[in-house]
């Protein structure tokens, strides 16, 4: 609790946190609420401006630009937050049994995501794409996927200096052993690095499902996500400009939300550093 | 200093050999078999047989790897399964136009983000810094295609300023290259800049809170004086080995502003292999992007060592 009386605070984490909530509830209870179909045709409608039926127009098709971007928040949001939360999972996971166990364990997990460092991790998701063929669910694989090395690397760090903390030292001398050891004590000291980096996840994920969707990998037609609706308006680019612009303005606003979080959890989290936006 | 060039590049040997076996086991873990991947699963069963044969895959496992090591190691990439034609000389082709744009957008990243992040991290809390740190946070989340087709509408569209599309080799038409190489650098240089900028400001904040700053300010030295001699000579060695990051970061962006600037890099027979699960090409460019990445980041290794006494006598 007082890390998020903490997070409040701080100006800039307040105007990150209103927006991001504000999007939250858009993608959730926005299509509840249209009246629209996003994937309704409407020929006679093609490249309709902005105009009271249709509030930022309308596509090739005659589909509703706004209903199209509620819903594709709906799918970028959500294929953010689970492409996040998988990497993040696996990351902890590996991070957490090489730096506990050391060893050869260790050695050998630290070689093979050194391994993965070598490819750009866009790459790395492209080519899991290429595997499974292109869809939600496999953007949302190949981005966890793609995530786990720099967040294994980053735990395993963090476990490994506060496996030798003194207060770890206490608790080995009180008898804790393994699952209890990390439990007591060393799970916790990784959590602020990890509230973090699964944030900053978060924003990396939109950007990147963008990309996959703007090369046509990513979500498929007809249905809409940011990434996606940017791809089909690209043809378009003269004839509308907004069916590119928009979605674009969505991902940077939402990006931009999640970033000022994550700046301000950082300080929130790190008591010593009173530091304020844009802090790397 | 040759001591520790030699060990670095001692140290990247395993990392290009392990790289290597991942790209090779990357075709063995297709769901099914590469070869009924590339043909449909209604393929005629003795084409099948035969192109298992001839690229390989009835061999034992270690037998492959070492044959197609060999190849790799001669140049030989293997055969595409698309066109049945080498994968080597295409990806060769492809290689300059990439590399090209890496430089244009490493250049504009450089010239944005160096002002700014020295500006920031010396204004440290103050009124330009926020400014300047507001505009990075949103510029992180701008993908660089966005910024490339708005910056497409304008300065090709509207103003008709520069071409919107295409490509010219440097060695035929200098002129007409940069002219046509100007709009996809800056999308993908805006999209390394912000980072650049996060990194520039926080190591000129580190930098400052060193003792010998304020002992120089002590000592009387003009403020220009210890920026250049203090501020930007601690700067260097920290700032090249995030270029080797950079790097990553701009090759992974240069797919999609190939892509959109219709620019024949290697991003784009890369996105035209994964539609097509032409798994020797796939196969092929991650090994060559790889070996790119690995070595512009062992370049700034030793780059950083020769700028920074500290680091090779550690």
């Amino acid at each position: 609790m007082n890390v998020i009386r903490r997070l409040w605070r701080i100006r800039s984490a307040r105007v990150g946190v209103v927006l991001a909530v504000l999007l939250l509830t858009t993608a959730i209870l926005g299509p509840m609420l249209l009246p629209l179909d996003p994937n309704a045709i409407d020929v006679r409608a093609r490249f309709a401006g902005p105009s009271t039926a249709h509030w930022l127009g309308t596509d090739d098709l005659g589909r509703d630009t706004f209903t199209r971007l509620v819903h594709g928040s709906r799918m970028s949001l959500f294929i953010a937050a689970l492409s996040a939360l998988l990497g993040t999972l696996l990351g902890v996971t590996l991070g957490v049994i090489t730096g506990f166990l050391g060893g050869w364990v260790d050695v050998a997990g630290m070689r093979v995501v050194d391994l993965f460092f070598a490819i750009p991790t866009l790459l790395v998701a492209i080519g899991i794409v290429a595997l499974f063929g292109p869809s939600a669910t496999t953007t949302i694989l190949a981005l966890g996927i793609a995530y786990t090395p720099l967040y294994a690397r980053l735990v395993r760090g963090t476990v490994v200096s506060v496996r030798s903390r003194t207060y770890v030292d206490a608790s080995r001398v009180l008898g804790a052993r393994g699952v209890r050891l990390l439990r007591t004590d060393i799970l916790p000291g990784i959590v602020p690095i990890a509230l973090v980096q699964t944030t900053a996840l978060l924003g990396f994920a939109l950007v990147d499902e963008a990309s996959l969707g703007f090369l046509g990998l990513g979500v498929q037609p007809p249905d809409a996500s940011w990434g996606q609706m940017i791809n089909a308006g690209r043809q378009f680019i003269f004839q509308a400009p907004w069916l590119t612009l928009i979605p674009g303005f969505a991902v940077i606003l939402a990006v931009f939300s999640i970033n000022l979080i994550g700046d301000g959890l950082r300080d929130a989290l790190d008591p010593r550093a009173s530091q304020r936006v844009g802090d790397t | 200093m040759a001591r520790y060039a030699l060990q670095r590049i001692l140290l990247a040997l395993p990392l290009l050999f392990g790289l290597s076996l991942l790209v090779f086991f990357y075709v063995r873990i297709i769901p099914g078999d590469p070869v009924t991947a590339m043909l449909g699963v209604q393929a005629n069963p003795d084409l099948v047989a035969r192109l298992r044969a001839q690229y390989g895959f009835d061999e034992p496992i270690l037998d492959q790897y070492l044959m197609w090591l060999g190849n790799v190691l001669q140049g030989d990439f293997g055969i595409s399964f698309r066109s049945r034609q080498a994968v080597a000389p295409i990806i060769v082709d492809r290689i300059p136009a990439t590399l090209q744009l890496m430089l244009g957008g490493l250049f504009v990243s450089l010239v944005v983000a160096i002002p700014f992040g020295i500006r920031a991290g010396m204004k440290y809390r103050q009124r330009s810094d926020t400014v300047i740190s507001t505009i990075t946070l949103v510029g992180l989340g701008s993908p660089g295609f966005w910024l490339g087709t708005i910056l497409m509408v304008i300065f090709a569209l509207v103003l008709k300023w520069l071409p919107s599309q295409g490509y010219t080799p440097f060695t035929q038409d200098p002129v007409a290259s940069i002219r046509y190489m100007i709009l996809p650098s800056v999308a993908i240089g805006l999209v390394g800049a912000p980072f650049l900028v996060r990194v520039v400001r926080s190591t000129v904040v580190e930098i400052m809170k060193e003792p010998f700053v304020p002992y120089a300010d002590a000592r009387g030295l003009r403020e220009q004086v210890i920026f250049w001699r203090y501020i930007i000579r601690n700067l260097l060695p920290q700032f090249v080995v995030v270029l080797g990051v950079l790097v990553g970061a701009l090759l992974a962006g240069s797919v999609a502003i190939e892509a959109l600037f219709n620019w024949p890099g290697m991003g784009r027979i890369f996105i035209g292999a994964v539609t097509e699960r032409d798994y020797a090409m796939i196969q092929a460019l991650i090994l060559v992007y790889g070996v790119i990445f690995v070595v512009i980041n062992l370049i700034a290794e030793i780059a950083q060592a020769a700028l920074d006494p500290r680091i090779r006598l550690k």
